[in-house]
């Protein structure tokens, strides 16, 4: 049996850069020519989660209210299952010991030194990886890095972040409503009041960072095109 | 490579915003036991779809142009998809879809994304525009109905009224790109 490889789709969140915009869209990968939309296979996903803090809190709490962000979609399945906090605290020195395990992990960079480590940005905010069978454009696991050196603000919300990077493991990519043309400064025809960018947007609202933390139309479509609700 | 044990992590990476291979899709065929054919995704319940597509003055399919639906009623309800994927997230040269659309009336108007913004993942437009499309420039514009051509009013507009758990066909734009 041809043996299938497995391809790491890496998405971040950034902050700190222009905004600019697309619509609610599919990761996807190329096989033999195929295209093929990256998702999991089977639903609900469990978690495992650092038993560390986040922002000096317990960071739970925002997973959790991620979660039933999405969890909410009435015209999708059940995405987020359990989560379970585990024994200990993930740092930049453990954390690339973590086991796969068909689940999604989700790390609290306290300090911001994991998402250092892998030569990003002290500007990160979040990152949202999976790992997927490029054949069949299956999930396989995913891991979640959330940057807790960045305090929360009006411009950068943990929460919205969270959802954001929630949205990149179910396999959502990027949206393109709400940006400006930045050569020109100009919103373009029909510009989104802030409130309303979709969460998958890709840079923090600099308006009001916690308008993420609802997911918009265009979010609530893309998630149900990938997931319906039977 | 990845180890089957643990993770492990590309030593460079970029600070930009990326995403790989975020462009056309198209479901990977058999089931996955839940009952759904993955090839035909399922229509979103209470809401239906927009398509249509997009060419330019000489009747050239364009690709990665941004289509964007705005609710006329309330302009805050915004859906948008790229041209070049078409039903069943398949690649489809020109033709969009917006899935997922709550019933309503609403405008319909193409902007490109190329040369808008050179620090938003400009390169994976260009590659995408660059799959069987022209690059061209032309300004944003609405649907204009039977009046569409590319000599129209950029601001002129059709409504386009969206049903439940249909497919309102027939949104074929035309960029006034001077052609």
């Amino acid at each position: 049996m041809k043996r299938n490889t497995t391809i790491l789709t890496l998405v971040f969140l950034c902050t700190c850069f222009p905004g600019f915009v697309f619509a609610y869209h599919i990761l996807n990968s190329s096989s033999g020519g195929r295209f093929v939309f990256i998702k999991w296979k089977n639903t609900p996903i469990d978690f495992r989660v650092d038993g560390g803090t986040l922002e000096g809190k317990d960071g739970i709490v925002v997973v959790e209210d991620a979660c039933d962000e999405w969890n909410r979609v009435p015209t999708a399945r059940t995405l987020c299952g359990s989560l379970t906090v585990l024994p200990m605290d993930i740092t930049a020195a453990n954390f690339d010991t973590l086991p796969l395990l068909n689940d999604g992990i989700i790390i609290f960079d306290e300090t911001g030194g994991i998402l250092s480590s892998l030569g990003l940005s002290a500007n990160t905010l979040g990152i949202g990886i999976t790992l997927s069978n490029t054949a069949t454009g299956e999930i396989t696991d995913a891991l979640i890095i959330l940057n807790g050196s960045i305090p929360s603000s009006k411009t950068t919300d943990l929460l919205s972040t969270t959802v954001h990077e929630f949205g990149h493991v179910w396999g959502l990519a990027h949206t393109a409503i709400g940006g400006i043309n930045t050569a020109n400064n100009t919103p373009g025809l029909d510009p989104i009041d802030p409130s309303a960018i979709p969460t998958m947007f890709p840079f923090n609202n600099p308006i009001d960072d916690t308008f993420g933390r609802t997911l918009e139309d265009d979010d609530i479509a893309g998630i149900s095109l990938l997931y319906p609700q039977n | 490579m990845l180890s089957d044990k643990k993770f492990k992590f590309f030593a460079t990476l970029t600070t930009f915003c990326i995403i790989t291979l975020a462009l056309i899709s198209g479901c990977g065929g058999g089931g996955d036991g839940d009952g759904n054919d993955e090839s035909t995704p399922t229509p979103i319940i209470g809401t239906g779809s927009i398509q249509g597509t997009v060419r330019s003055s000489s009747g050239t399919p364009l690709n990665a142009i941004h289509v964007r639906a705005v609710n006329i009623s309330d302009d805050n309800i915004q859906l948008s998809a790229f041209s070049g994927i078409g039903p069943n997230l398949t690649f489809q040269n020109g033709v969009f879809r917006i899935d997922g659309v709550p019933a309503g009336d609403y405008r319909v108007l193409i902007e490109k994304l190329d040369g808008r913004s050179s620090t938003f993942e400009d390169n994976r437009y260009s590659n995408f525009v660059g799959l069987n499309s022209p690059l061209i420039s032309f300004p944003d514009e609405y649907f204009n109905g039977a009046a569409e051509s590319s000599l129209d009013n950029p601001l002129d507009f059709a409504v386009i009224t969206v049903t439940e758990d249909q497919t309102t066909q027939g949104i074929n734009l035309i960029t006034n790109d001077g052609g």
